[in-house]
């Protein structure tokens, strides 16, 4: 499977632990129109899951659960592929890992 | 505290996440909004509450929530898994289960597209199947037309004049048809089809040799002409696609002649231009391009880029309305220019195709009708599924698609299938549309296979909306209310039901009448007395080329002699040399005048035919001689030209005297008078559709005119296969060198020339018998149905003591009243059509009351006989069966 760069970068950001469309739209700067596009194709062909958030965390805050998303092996491999063809992607958003909502 | 305002900006996005969810589909849409709606208020709860916000977090927060807009976008995608799928696979189940139905809706459908698609086939050939050349919507045919014809060809010198003159064509071409005879040791002397043309030929169609190459410029002159192309066809056939043929030469009309190059397999276009083995240049002599006397040439052209064909045809009027001023002969004509692609085809052959494809519609149109009512009564006897689903909450529209989308899967089978029906039927026309004709084919292309699909997609919607609609506009509680059976139609489709029927009738009614009027005139048209015998005359070409024949009086002793020899041998009764085939028509005519009979205005000179027969021609025809002598051995070059007219011509200039003794002369100031010795009956064309050219008629002796290309007539006990032999050996024993040609008897030239238009006449025939067996299937299935219904009514009639002959009544009395409805229709239908072919085609007999009348009467017999079979099943209703049952 090619990837485009933009969904590369989509899945090197999950792969880095921003899990929320909200946080990839912050991160890799792309509009919500792309991202959540890309993740709902990811899902289709199994590169993702998805979860919600458990309802404790959300209700801490006094909100809705969110929808959060998780790289699967095959798209492990495939952003594995992806990286060998662009090799500069490995070092976005690398610098700090978010939590992962179960280890809150 | 918020004020309004506040609160109803607070909401903005969220309203903005709801509204755009209602374009998602329905079991995507919670998760869709919940997703949506917990993204926005996290980062609300990040920055502030909304009423905080600055402006640039609040538009940054609706910017994100548009994005929401294309990812409810994307997921439209899964609505085609979600319902359409659905939809199609339960019509697929729906269909599946009910194998009966299926198989005849899709059969009666094949069936119907493919009697479509076939005629479509045959207009595609003709009428829009783009020529094989480039840009070829820019070659156009040049026609000259007078009053009295549309059709004319040119004289070298107006070509000349409007090829130098004109501004608006690339090239402007004359070809015309050459038949050189090729003798090579060893082999017998062949006589083939060729095409001389102007050197700007290949260019102006722009395909280049195969191998080879074109002849030049410089070649296309008189003396230097020693050249020629072959064709593929004829390359392949006779030297065997030798690769080493290039820069060999041939013997053609006793010159030697070198091969240049061969055309690809694909310049050839037989519908076109005719069988082509050879194309030499056409090399006018100084005088020739002179020649403003002598109209043979065929002419064509190629328009330049960015002219249009309207331009070019003023441009063109204008400059030759200037040549016909310095030339008397081309007064009161004029030029037209036709699309090369529409001369395939002629005026009459255009106007039947047209005509038989749309019959054929109606034979669709029936079709439609059945399956309109075949949906209608399964629409009837699913009215409870229909309304249990919409209980459940299937809206409206998703069982008006749901019933499309099985009409329109039934439809596009149907017309899969029609494709292989229509393949069956090309192959069919092809191998008799052009017995003659190598090369020349009826092929399925994409234009066809679009048109097949088009029509199974426009039949699908034409007989699924109305059952439909109908099964939309179910009232749940009513249809819930009732017996399982649940099979009550409401009034509309009981009207629905009847106007097919009607329609039906009269559908079949227009499409026979216009097949049975058809043929009965084409069939009344052959049997027309054409003034002499067409059975056992046997007869053959012939084309006397070659510096010995290259004067009149030696062409003359040829003929003498071969007609001497002809008739030394056994079994021969009657021999006759002519300058024509009479089956088809006279080769020549011109305008005359009368001696004594004042002179015609310029545009209005009578024009007669002027055949030239040896003696005997009259008697092997079988024509009589009404006045007057026959030629006689007389009659010779050396002596004053004499005439034998026809019957009509006599009638019209000397209706109340004998016209024996009168003159006849040519136009101009030397009449050169002919005196008219005989009138014979009028001789008729039998192979000729169109009206002939003039109805006057004069023949000449053979030896004061003998033509280089004569027919040889003969009659007597002589098998056809026979024939070729003895005349082929006859011939060669005075010349072996020229051959003779297309050896057929004159039965077999009626036939082949009026082969189109009577295989046309067969479609149709076929069409009319398809039209009328699915009508009498449809109405059979109306009724059928309908005494079905009725069988609790029957029963109760019964019981009450009504006869069998009452219970027969009433279902043939209602069937009566709809055919008869019907047949009101189409007849007023197949007067329309009537006077259609009347227009169409003049000189076909296809005025006949007689016969509209009988086929009326066939339909409405085979109708009832449709409702007959129902009807005495109605009369064999057990009433304690019925009664118990309801």
């Amino acid at each position: 499977m090619n990837l485009s760069y933009t969904t590369a970068i989509i899945l090197q950001a999950l792969a880095n632990g921003y899990q929320y469309g909200f946080d990839i739209i912050d991160v890799t700067g792309l509009p919500s129109g792309t991202v959540y596009p890309a993740l709902r194709r990811f899902e289709d062909t199994d590169l993702v899951t998805s979860r919600w958030e458990s309802e404790e965390i959300a209700g801490n805050e006094q909100r809705t659960p969110r929808r959060y998303y998780e790289l699967t092996k095959q798209g492990h491999q495939a952003l594995a592929e992806a990286l060998r063809r662009y090799r500069a992607l490995e070092n976005l958003f690398a610098v700090e890992k978010k939590p992962r909502p179960t280890d809150a | 505290m918020l004020d309004r305002n506040q609160t109803f900006l607070a909401s903005l996005h969220y309203r903005l996440i709801r509204f755009i969810g209602v374009i998602v589909p329905r079991h995507f849409r919670p998760r869709f909004r919940q997703e949506w709606e917990s993204e926005l208020q996290y980062r609300e709860a990040m920055l502030a509450r909304w009423y905080r916000l600055n402006w640039k977090n609040k538009l940054e927060l609706l910017w994100r929530s548009l994005g929401a807009f294309q990812d409810a976008l994307w997921l439209q995608r899964q609505r085609l898994e979600d319902d359409m799928f659905q939809d199609f696979r339960y019509s697929l189940r729906m269909l599946l289960k009910n194998k009966g139905f299926t198989i005849v809706a899709v059969l009666t459908l094949a069936l119907g597209i493919g009697a479509n698609t076939a005629m479509f086939s045959v207009l595609n050939t003709y009428l829009f199947r783009s020529l094989p050349y480039p840009n070829s919507e820019r070659l156009l045919y040049v026609w000259r037309t007078s009053p009295h014809s549309q059709n004319w060809p040119h004289s070298p010198g107006n070509f000349f004049a409007m090829r130098e003159k004109n501004n608006i064509f690339e090239q402007m071409v004359a070809i015309n048809g050459v038949g050189p005879n090729l003798v090579e040791d060893g082999v017998s002397a062949e006589r083939l089809q060729g095409l001389a043309v102007t050197a700007d030929f290949f260019p102006a169609l722009g395909v280049q040799p195969s191998m080879g190459r074109w002849f030049t410029a410089e070649e296309d002159q008189p003396g230097a002409n020693q050249v020629v192309v072959l064709s593929d066809r004829f390359w392949q056939r006779r030297f065997g696609g030798d690769l080493n043929i290039i820069g060999r030469t041939l013997q053609l009309d006793g010159e030697s002649i070198k091969v240049v190059g061969v055309m690809p397999p694909t310049f050839e276009h037989p519908l076109l231009w005719g069988t082509v083995d050879v194309w030499r240049p056409i090399a006018f002599a100084a005088d020739q391009r002179q020649n403003r006397g002598n109209n043979y040439l065929r002419m064509f052209a190629r328009l330049k880029p960015g002219v249009t064909p309207e331009q070019a045809q003023q441009n063109i009027s204008t400059l030759f309305a200037a040549i016909a001023q310095e030339n008397s002969s081309n007064q009161n004509e004029g030029i037209r220019l036709e699309s090369l692609q529409r001369t395939m085809s002629d005026d009459i052959g255009r106007k039947v195709m047209w005509f038989v494809f749309g019959l054929a519609g109606f034979v669709l149109l029936i079709a439609c009708a059945n399956l309109a009512n075949l949906q209608l009564v399964r629409t009837a006897t699913r009215s409870r599924e229909y309304s249990v689903r919409a209980a459940l909450g299937a809206g409206r529209f998703r069982l008006l698609r749901q019933s499309l989308i099985e009409s329109l899967v039934i439809a596009l089978l149907g017309g899969a299938i029609s494709l292989f029906l229509a393949l069956g039927a090309v192959r069919f026309i092809s191998s008799r549309l052009f017995s003659n004709l190598p090369g020349a084919d009826v092929t399925l292309d994409f234009k066809v296979f679009g048109f097949a699909l088009l029509a199974s997609l426009l039949t699908g919607l034409l007989f699924g909306t109305v059952p439909a609609w109908l099964a939309s506009r179910v009232d749940v509680n009513q249809a819930l209310k009732e017996s399982p059976r649940g099979s009550t139609a409401g009034r509309s489709q009981h009207r629905l039901r009847h106007a097919l029927i009607v329609g039906e009738v009269a559908f079949a009614l227009v499409l026979l009448a216009g097949a049975g009027l058809f043929l009965r005139g084409l069939q009344r048209f052959t049997n027309q007395d054409p003034g002499w015998r067409v059975d056992g005359l046997l007869t053959a070409q012939l084309g006397l080329q070659g510096s010995n024949y290259s004067t009149p009086a030696s062409r003359a002793v040829f003929y003498r002699q071969l007609e001497e020899r002809l008739r030394a041998l056994p079994g021969v009764k009657q021999i006759a040399i002519s300058g024509s085939q009479p089956a088809w028509g006279f080769n020549s005519s011109g305008s005359f005048k009368v001696e004594g009979h004042p002179e015609p205005k310029p545009g209005e000179w009578p024009e007669i035919y002027f055949e030239p027969v040896s003696s005997e021609y009259f008697a092997t025809l079988g024509a009589r001689l009404l006045e007057g002598r026959n030629f006689n051995a007389n009659d010779l070059a050396d002596r004053p030209d004499v005439l034998i007219i026809n019957e009509t011509t006599a009638r019209r200039f000397w209706p109340n005297e004998s016209a024996v003794g009168k003159r006849l002369g040519r136009p101009g100031d030397n009449p050169n008078w002919s005196e008219i010795v005989g009138v014979v009956n009028d001789i008729g064309f039998p192979g000729l559709l169109g009206e002939p050219y003039t109805r006057y008629q004069a023949f000449r002796p053979l030896a004061q005119a003998p033509r280089a290309f004569v027919n040889i007539n003969l009659r007597g006990d002589i098998a056809p296969e026979a024939f070729a032999g003895m005349l082929r050996r006859t011939v060669a024993e005075l010349d072996s060198t020229q051959p003779v040609y297309r050896i057929r008897t004159a039965r077999d030239q009626v036939e082949q020339s009026l082969g189109s238009i009577s295989l046309l006449g067969t479609l149709l025939g076929a069409f009319a018998t398809l039209g009328l067996l699915l009508a009498a299937i449809g109405i059979y299935g109306v009724i059928s149905y309908s005494v079905a219904q009725r069988t609790g009514e029957i029963g109760i009639r019964v019981a009450l003591g009504a006869q069998s002959r009452d219970v027969l009544w009433l279902i043939l009395g209602k069937g009566a009243r709809l055919i008869i409805l019907g047949a009101v229709f189409g007849f007023g239908g197949a007067y329309v059509i009537s006077r259609l072919l009347v227009w169409a085609l003049p000189t076909l007999p296809t005025r006949d009351p007689l016969t509209l009348g009988g086929l009326t009467f066939v339909l409405v017999i085979v109708a009832m006989a449709a409702c007959y079979l129902p009807a005495r099943r109605a009369t064999k209703v057990d009433p304690m069966v019925a009664l118990r049952h309801e």
